[in-house]
Parts: C-alpha cells; structure tokens; sequence
C-alpha cells in the first residue's frame, strides 16, 4: 500500500468528470482509491469510483455495439463472397 | 446432540428445513449428515459463497434506499461505503470475485435498472420487501410420541411488483454466459417453488412467480439479466409431495442411523468437500474431520 503513488482527488476527479469518453484514468490512481480502508474513504473518492465504472460500462456498450456491427457487416460481406479485408473495413 | 432450534429437541432430526439443507440431502445422505447434523465444513474463505453474500448485502441497501426516495447517487455511495466494508479482508484467492468488481457491478446495476418496470414492494404496514425470512407449518409430523409439525424456512431477496403481480426476485450471481443453459436449471428449481409457496401462504397474496435476476461477472465487466419463472397450483402440489417424500428419507436414515454415500455425487461441480474424508477407511474418518475441517453448522432457522 505504502508504495502506491498518492493522488489528488480534486485532479482525478477533474480527469475522470472530462467530456472525453475515451480518456482512460490512470490506473494506478483508481488502484489507490481501491486499496482503502473503508474508514478512509471520502465521498470525493467515492464519487470518481463511480464516475469511472459509469465511463468502463459506456465504453463496454460502444464495443459491444461495434462487435454486433461488424457481425452484421461480416455476414453481409460473406453473403457477397467478399471479405470485410478486402472492403477496407478491417 | 444437536442444540439447534432446527432440530426437534434432544434429537438429530432435523425439524426446519429450507431448500439447501434438503437439496444436501437429496446430493449425498452422508454429506447430509457432515454438514448439516455435524455442522462440518471446510476451513477458509469460499470466494463464491462470500462475494455472492456480499453482492446481496449491497444490493439490498441500494434497492432499500431507493425504495425510501434516497435517489440514484445518494443510495449509491451508502451501498458502496457498504461494499467496501464487506470486502476489506478480501473474498479469497479469485479473480473474477475482488473488491473491484463488487464495485463495478453496484454502479453497472445501478445504470442497468435505472429505470426499472420492477419494483420493490412496500406493504401497507410499511415494510419494504426485501431481505425478508419466512418460516411455514408443513402440515405433517415424524413419527415420534407428540412431535409437533414440520416446518420450511426461507430467505427472500426481494419482493417485487411487475405489471399487476407480485414477483419473488431471487439473485443469482455466476461467472458463466447469461443464456438459456443458465436459467434451465431453476424449471424445476425446488427453491423456485418454495419461494411461491411461501408467498402464498405466509404473504397471503397471489403471486406471478419468480424473476431469476443473474448477474454475470467478469474480470472487466458486469452483465446483467432477469428471466421469469412461474409455478401453477398442481406444480406446487407436487412440491409439497415431493418435500414429504424426502423429509420421510431423513427420517427413515435417522431412525435406521444409516446415511448412505451417493457416489455419483462425489465429483459434480468442484467436486464434494467430504470426498477425503469418505476415501478414508470408517475407523478413521472422524479424526480427518477433527483435523481438518471446523464446525459452522447451516441453521435455516436463523433469519438475516
């Protein structure tokens, strides 16, 4: 514990709150957050956790949604005898 | 002797049962015997038993402060401050089961069922439905001079209206897919028509049957999915019959003091936690208990 980096929560939160969906926090500082007691923890803390899980779940849908579109493209393709490859689409 | 309410008084029959007890039995009557008359069970954490207890523990405040009009951020941090209590001292060597995704998993499922077309039941008296324990006559007694009734005993996740029906929530949790294969297995589930019963005769309200509410989780993300399980009169019924006949097998073993080995048990799922000790010889099978195991009886009597 004692080797993890401390962090600012007021600068994680300004990272994680970001309009940039993609932005990814770092790792190490959400890790600080998770290494807590829970007698340590704050709010502040509390809330960029859940910020951050709300940010994984969004980019996990827009994955799934771009698999479920690529699915769909495939098969489209294949039906044509043509590969996603060869449309440049890969 | 056992001590426990469970138990008629100065026996080993058991007198309350609830679904894990009796789905024991009907595994293996000697793993019957082990676990619940002995109360032996394997030392140390068991990371599904103990995330899984935890994952309901945080469930429950969340939906319970919802239901009293907290708000999504507001119950969110309370069950969170909940979840990070209950994973302090970890769940055991697990990847899929970690403080992180106890985590994860309230704040995904407080996303999922934002708004949600099932909700908590709130009884006229106030009483919010959840976490709710229940215990019923079952009608019939053993045969010994003056032995009171049988009794089933419970424990409801969570009591839902959906539509104009009440619904049992019954919480599962599993690292495997969310399809068929999984929700398969409560059909004919013994727990599943023990819920309904138990809304019926202890609720007294008619009841649409029960929503299996799974959550799959995974190192990197949480999934979700509900699956309504219904039970008709006839099936419940056979329930009944069916629990009869095997409350009549414990009592036929406990009368004979005979607990048969089902050794086409031994290896499903994980495998037994017994299996070592039945590969020893009789003789010596109480001092492999003694050594490596502690007792931690199951008691269905004691409620949540």
């Amino acid at each position: 514990m004692s080797s993890r980096r401390e962090v600012s929560p007021k600068g994680l939160r300004e990272m994680l709150m970001s309009e940039d969906p993609t932005a990814i926090p770092d790792p190490l500082a959400l890790d600080a957050i998770l290494a807590k007691h829970a007698t340590a923890l704050t709010d502040e803390e509390l809330l960029v956790l859940v910020q951050q899980y709300r940010k994984e779940r969004e980019r996990a849908s827009s994955r799934l949604v771009k698999k479920s579109e690529m699915t769909k493209a495939a098969e489209r393709a294949d039906a044509f005898g043509v590969s996603l490859e060869s449309l440049g689409l890969l | 002797m056992a001590e426990s309410e469970q138990f008629f008084p100065g026996t080993t029959l058991q007198r309350h049962y609830d679904n894990t007890s009796l789905s024991i039995f009907k595994e293996c009557p000697r793993k019957y015997y082990y676990a619940i008359i002995e109360g032996w069970r394997s030392p140390g954490k068991v990371a599904t038993l103990e995330w899984g207890k935890a994952w309901h523990e945080v469930t429950a405040l969340y939906d319970l402060r919802m239901a009293e009009g907290l708000g999504v951020e507001g119950s969110l941090l309370e069950s969170m401050r909940l979840a990070f209590e209950l994973s302090q001292e970890g769940f055991g060597d697990d990847s899929y089961r970690t403080r992180n995704t106890l985590l994860r998993s309230l704040v995904w499922y407080s996303e999922q069922f934002a708004n949600d077309p099932i909700q908590t039941t709130i009884f006229d008296n106030g009483t919010v439905g959840l976490e709710l324990s229940f215990r019923f006559d079952l009608g019939f007694a053993p045969r010994m001079a003056d032995a009171p009734n049988y009794a089933y005993c419970g424990h409801i996740d969570k009591l839902a209206d959906y539509g104009n029906s009440l619904y049992v929530v019954e919480r599962k949790h599993t690292t495997q897919s969310l399809g068929d294969h999984l929700f398969a297995r409560y059909m004919f589930s013994s727990q599943v028509s023990g819920y309904v019963a138990a809304a019926k005769i202890v609720f007294d309200r008619e009841i649409g049957g029960v929503i299996i509410e799974a959550t799959q989780v995974q190192v990197n993300a949480t999934n979700f999915a509900r699956r309504a399980v219904h039970r008709v009169h006839d099936h419940l019924e056979e329930w009944l019959a069916d629990t009869r006949f095997w409350i009549g097998q414990i009592e036929h073993c406990f009368h004979t003091a005979s607990w048969p080995h089902n050794t086409e048990s031994c290896s499903k799922y994980a495998g037994c936690q017994f299996r070592k000790v039945c590969a020893k010889g009789p003789a010596t099978r109480a001092l492999e208990l003694e050594t490596y195991f502690v007792k931690d009886r199951w008691d269905p009597t004691k409620e949540r």
